[in-house]
């Protein structure tokens, strides 16, 4: 028989991601070098990944925009792989308070294991991995940061 | 400068892949329903020409971004082979990546292409992956496939072994 060795299409091969209970590696901040993620850390960071190349990213930046302003002081992380005029475009329209970050598709894919955008980890103190979401819409982040409303201040509350 | 908006970060042809590849359901009627009415037509019978005949069907819907289903992929040309009936996979893949799909796996069935966005809104499912199952065109079972055993316990299919 003739058979022809053959190569596993590069979308089947599914790197296994981080899961909830895994710590999260300590990555380097883009653009901010002698910062380092835990040094991000308070009692918790949320920290999401979002692209431009991704369609559903789009009502997904509508809602972390919206989301941020919910919870005033939020710690909260926004990586975007993006161009880089794109980018400087984008901390314009995201809200002042916005924490956001220009970072590329390999430290996105390799490094935080993002396992398609826009994507959502929550983590605690330790930097351990307690919530993973996708990030597309309020309903997702509210519950990415379920486990840690008791540090926030809500202005629904307010 | 005018004031921007988050859609200015997006490439016209990003956002247009996804919006013009959104088919509306063919049936007003059926769009008002918001539930699976057992029995009723299946909206996309136009996917194969044999789907309204069969006298059983299953259409399998996955996304390629989808990790339980790229679990999945491996265990259907099996799935397949024992399944009696009509079956078709519906991806969210490129026509090259569900070409190389069926060509890696040696699928004996159809897998052909649609946008998540659009097959979710038209046959109404909640989550990839998922089944819906027919007779005669008309939908039996709809269900979201938690894993392959899940699929063959729902689609009485006897699995290898058993």
């Amino acid at each position: 028989m003739n058979q022809i060795e053959k190569v596993m299409p590069s979308f089947l091969q599914v790197e296994e991601g981080l899961q909830i209970g895994d710590y999260m590696p300590n990555i380097r901040i883009p653009n901010n070098d002698d910062m380092e993620l835990y040094d991000c850390i308070t009692d918790y960071l949320l920290l999401a990944t979002i692209s431009t190349s991704c369609a559903p990213c789009l009502p997904a930046m509508e809602a972390i925009n919206i989301f941020i302003q919910q919870y005033p002081g939020i710690n909260f992380l926004l990586f975007i792989d993006t161009e880089e005029s794109t980018f400087e475009k984008a901390k314009h329209i995201f809200h002042h308070s916005a924490q956001i970050y220009h970072a590329s598709d390999d430290l996105l894919f390799g490094e935080l294991k993002t396992r398609g955008y826009p994507w959502g980890y929550g983590l605690n103190a330790e930097g351990q991995i307690i919530t993973i979401e996708h990030a597309g819409s309020l309903e997702y982040l509210e519950k990415l940061v379920s486990p840690f409303k008791r540090f926030l201040d809500s202005k629904e509350e307010s | 400068m005018s004031k921007l908006s988050f859609r200015d970060l997006f490439k016209h042809e990003t956002l247009e892949r996804e919006e013009t590849s959104f088919v509306p359901p063919l049936d007003e009627e059926l769009l008002m329903e918001s539930h699976l009415v057992q029995g009723q037509l299946f909206r996309g019978l136009e996917l194969d020409d044999r789907l309204a005949d069969a006298a059983m069907a299953t259409i399998l819907f996955i996304s390629l971004t989808c990790t339980s289903c790229i679990d999945l992929l491996s265990d259907l040309a099996e799935f397949g082979a024992r399944h009696e009936g009509l079956l078709l996979v519906v991806s969210s893949g490129s026509n090259e990546d569900n070409e190389e799909l069926v060509r890696y796996y040696d699928y004996s069935f159809p897998v052909l292409t649609m946008q998540e966005r659009a097959y979710k809104a038209r046959f109404e499912l909640e989550a990839t992956p998922a089944a819906i199952m027919l007779e005669h065109g008309r939908v039996m079972k709809q269900f979201t496939i938690l894993d392959i055993g899940h699929l063959y316990d729902q689609s009485a299919v006897r699995k290898g072994g058993d």
